[in-house]
């Protein structure tokens, strides 16, 4: 067996691979190579904008939801009732919805009719003040329970669960009237009538016989 | 960089990494074409569509060697022309040599002005096989065991069609070695 043999049973010939390689003059045609490389750099630049899509699709999405949360936290709440929006009103503006609820609202006949005009000027006086902060009742000091009731609310209560009382134009008088109606053993309706006297001059002093605790 | 880092490259987008890996193999790849097809045309056809299905199919490459995928495609192409043109591909142990490939005529070789002319008329006179694992070993530079997996067939078989090959151009080119 020859060497050429030998090397052939291998797959190899070393003279016949020389004498192939003076053949390999042809080359593809630069229109193809303008083809295939214009072809693959449209892929590439396809791929490209692939990414580029759904990239900035991301950032505007993100953006938004970001300016929406930014706006939401920004912005003054809305009412989502009407419940909300009374709970919202100033506390004025509530006290002076309900003076004029109550000014609305009809007075016994008895009491408008006894009732003198500055006495009525001092209790509407009073209910426009009960929206405002309290500051101890002067005519009440030593009456703790009746002193620290709301005056409007003490002169309401007495409207409707005593009898009327006759408001008196002249306060010294009323005491006078409050401490013999005492002093006759009707203490419930001296308790009575000195509510309704404190709810009506609340800046009036009592005299310290009806200043006792047990009035209260 | 070696072949597969560039084509991953180019799998990233990297247009550069693709013209590297053209300049590689656009003179071997057209020689195997153009040596295995009937006519220039077609040969030129055949590598247009071949690098154009390395572009667009990049991502069925599975890794392993980027010359064995490439020829792999180029090869599966041409098995693809051959059988709309209805040319069937007989083996060599279906048929006797003698029969099947009766060599270069005393006319083609006359006519032949050259040693190289007349290597690429005794290369259009091998059987196919025989011509297909020259030109792949020529071309490539595979290994023979490369070329055995590429084709499907065993390593023997290669170095089979190898033998022959090389015997046949042996006997055409006498006075040329």
């Amino acid at each position: 067996m020859t060497d050429q043999q030998n090397k052939s049973e291998v797959g190899e010939d070393p003279a016949i691979s020389h004498l192939y390689r003076a053949t390999r003059i042809e080359e593809p045609d630069a229109a193809l190579d303008v083809k295939i490389l214009a072809e693959a750099k449209a892929v590439t630049h396809h791929q490209r904008r692939r990414w580029l899509l759904p990239l900035s699709s991301a950032a505007v999405v993100l953006l938004g939801v970001t300016l929406t949360l930014k706006l939401m936290d920004q912005a003054p709440r809305l009412p989502q009732s009407i419940d909300d929006f009374n709970y919202e009103q100033p506390a004025e503006s509530r006290a002076i919805q309900r003076a004029e609820k109550k000014q609305a609202q009809p007075a016994p006949a008895m009491m408008m009719e006894s009732m003198s005009a500055p006495a009525k000027e001092h209790k509407d006086k009073l209910k426009l003040q009960k929206a405002a902060p309290r500051t101890s009742a002067p005519a009440g000091g030593s009456l703790q329970g009746l002193g620290q009731m709301d005056a409007s609310e003490a002169f309401e209560s007495n409207q409707q669960d005593l009898p009327a009382v006759e408001i008196m134009d002249d306060p010294a008088e009323w005491l006078a009237h409050i401490q013999m109606v005492l002093d006759r053993g009707e203490r419930n309706r001296a308790v009575q009538e000195l509510k309704a006297f404190i709810a009506t001059y609340p800046e009036y002093p009592l005299p310290e016989s009806l200043q006792r605790p047990d009035l209260d | 960089m070696t072949d597969e880092d560039l084509f991953q490259r180019f799998r990233k987008g990297d247009l550069a990494a693709f013209q590297d890996l053209y300049a590689r193999y656009r003179k071997s790849l057209y020689l195997y074409l153009l040596r295995s097809s009937p006519t220039e045309a077609e040969a030129d056809d055949l590598y247009q569509e071949a690098w154009s299905r390395v572009i667009h199919a990049k991502e069925r490459f599975s890794g392993g060697s980027f010359k064995a995928w490439l020829f792999r495609i180029a090869r599966n192409l041409q098995i693809d022309s051959f059988r709309r043109q209805r040319l069937q591909l007989v083996p060599d142990s279906a048929v006797p040599a003698e029969l099947s490939d009766p060599g270069p005529t005393p006319d083609e070789i006359s006519h032949a002005d050259d040693c190289a002319e007349r290597l690429k008329v005794g290369l259009q006179r091998l059987p196919q096989e025989q011509r297909e694992a020259f030109l792949l070993k020529e071309e490539s530079g595979l290994t023979l065991g490369q070329i055995a997996e590429m084709l499907d067939v065993g390593r023997e078989t290669i170095k089979s069609r190898m033998r022959y090959a090389l015997k046949r151009l042996r006997q055409m080119l006498e006075d040329c070695l």
